[in-house]
């Protein structure tokens, strides 16, 4: 089945710039099948997404269309054939490290 | 052509400075590695090409480990991912604190500290490391708790002469030796207090060590910058007494050794934990010539006024010249070098992103 992934700014410099990634995955597939996908053909990308456990990391979000994955099942959302999916940097992220000593 | 090159790690980035005149004046370039805070980074000379490292995060895009072998010029991130939990761990990588090339007669060899705590080796001049398992599987290990930076294994510190032997240090957890190439590790803080503790008692384990260092040619001899304390071991870590008698403050960071001349080492104080400030608002490296049996001011060009920026632990390092050169990064975006022994200081860099490492090196 078809998946298109939209690649946020960010992390175009691990697809030659490309602003999305066509993807054929299995029928059945779920995020973390999406990821493993990913990160087959581009491990750097999928590491910006999740850590070495396959958890997703704190200010990244996966939607599949509307639905934040987060709301869903998780990695284990379900991935139908023509989604969209999208690749999200949360606004959050970066004030935790002010507290860093000194 | 040969030149000296700073490699400066901040929150946003990582800038080099180089110098083709010993030192005398300095071009600034950067930034590199995008928007990533830079915590760690090296300068390995040891091979025909100079290999410079960063340990480069992202708060949303998370760690990575990157490589130059063209002097900045261009980055690699090898893939797989130089440092990765294994699976078995239950971990994920945080953070690198440490990238420490290994002896010279072992140039593929390099080690690095990250958060959560672990020592990592690399056999291939860093494109990948191991997982150091008998510090992992430590039975202290439930008991390290963070500092305030997070808890990280931030020192490296090999043998020069016995590659079996290593310290390592932690916050917290405090200084940890090995004498089986890693296979087993006894912690080494005895003397060293824990002033934050409770009852300012002297625990085997559980200090908050900022930084470690000593003399490639005089082994047994360490210094320690703790959280509350500077302390000297004469017997490898065995033991340890205060040397902070002649020093404004015993707070800091910093501990850096002149590796041209042993027993000569330079700290910059803070007035105290809970007040993280230069002494008066003077910006002041001290430098002991005793092994710190006293210390003396060394202030030529610094800020003399109205200076409260603080340096992270490792933004100060000494580079490689024949005369040694010193530098530091401050919080507040400026660095500072010394082209002799601290002796003079000139301002380097000024309006960077807070300064999180600084690492020099003679490279060509």
């Amino acid at each position: 089945m078809a998946v298109l992934v939209r690649i946020p700014g960010a992390l175009r410099q691990f697809t030659d710039n490309a602003r999305t990634l066509e993807l054929d995955l299995p029928e059945g597939s779920d995020v973390a099948g999406m990821l493993d996908r990913i990160g087959q053909d581009n491990p750097a990308l999928k590491r910006r997404i999740c850590d070495e456990r396959g958890a997703l990391r704190q200010h990244v979000n996966v939607y599949i269309g509307p639905t934040n994955v987060r709301d869903g099942d998780g990695l284990a959302t379900a991935v139908p054939d023509g989604a969209e999916v999208y690749l999200l940097p949360a606004v959050s992220g970066g004030a935790a490290e002010d507290s860093r000593s000194p | 052509m040969t030149q000296t090159m700073v490699l400066i790690g901040t929150r946003k980035g990582l800038w080099t400075a180089t110098s083709d005149d010993d030192r005398q004046s300095w071009t600034l370039r950067g930034p590199d590695l995008g928007l990533n805070e830079v915590a760690a980074c090296a300068i390995d000379t040891r091979g025909e090409t100079p290999r410079l490292f960063a340990g480069a995060s992202s708060s949303h895009w998370g760690p990575a480990m990157s490589y130059s072998d063209d002097l900045g010029a261009t980055w690699i991130e090898p893939d797989p991912a130089p440092i990765s939990f294994p699976k078995e761990t239950d971990a994920a990588l945080a953070r690198v604190w440490q990238i420490m090339p290994g002896p010279a007669d072992q140039p593929d060899l390099v080690w690095a500290g990250t958060e959560p705590s672990a020592l990592w080796r690399s056999e291939d001049r860093g494109v990948s490391f191991t997982l150091n398992q008998g510090l992992w599987d430590h039975p202290h290990r439930p008991e390290w708790q963070p500092g305030g930076g997070g808890q990280a294994l931030h020192t490296i510190l090999p043998h020069p002469r016995d590659s079996r032997q290593m310290h390592i240090a932690m916050s917290t957890g405090g200084v940890y030796r090995t004498a089986d190439d890693g296979n087993s590790w006894t912690p080494a803080n005895r003397g060293i207090q824990g002033s934050f503790l409770p009852a300012d008692e002297f625990p085997e384990y559980g200090q908050c060590v900022h930084k470690v260092a000593r003399h490639p040619e005089r082994p047994n001899q360490l210094f320690a910058q703790n959280h509350g304390g500077v302390y000297r071991s004469d017997d490898e870590g065995d033991s340890w007494t205060s040397i902070a008698d002649g020093l404004p403050g015993d707070f800091g960071f910093n501990m850096v050794a002149d590796p041209n001349v042993p027993g000569t080492v330079y700290v910059l104080p803070l007035v105290a934990d809970m007040e993280r400030f230069a002494p008066e608002g003077r910006c002041r490296v001290y430098r002991s010539s005793d092994a710190g049996n006293t210390w003396e001011e060394r202030s030529k060009g610094l800020p003399g006024e109205q200076f409260y920026a603080t340096v992270m632990r490792d933004a100060m390092c000494a580079d490689d010249s024949p005369t040694t050169g010193i530098y530091f990064g401050t919080r507040s975006g400026s660095v500072f070098a010394s082209a002799d022994e601290g002796e003079s200081w000139s301002e380097i860099a000024t309006h960077l992103p807070d300064v999180l490492c600084v690492r020099a090196g003679t490279v060509s």
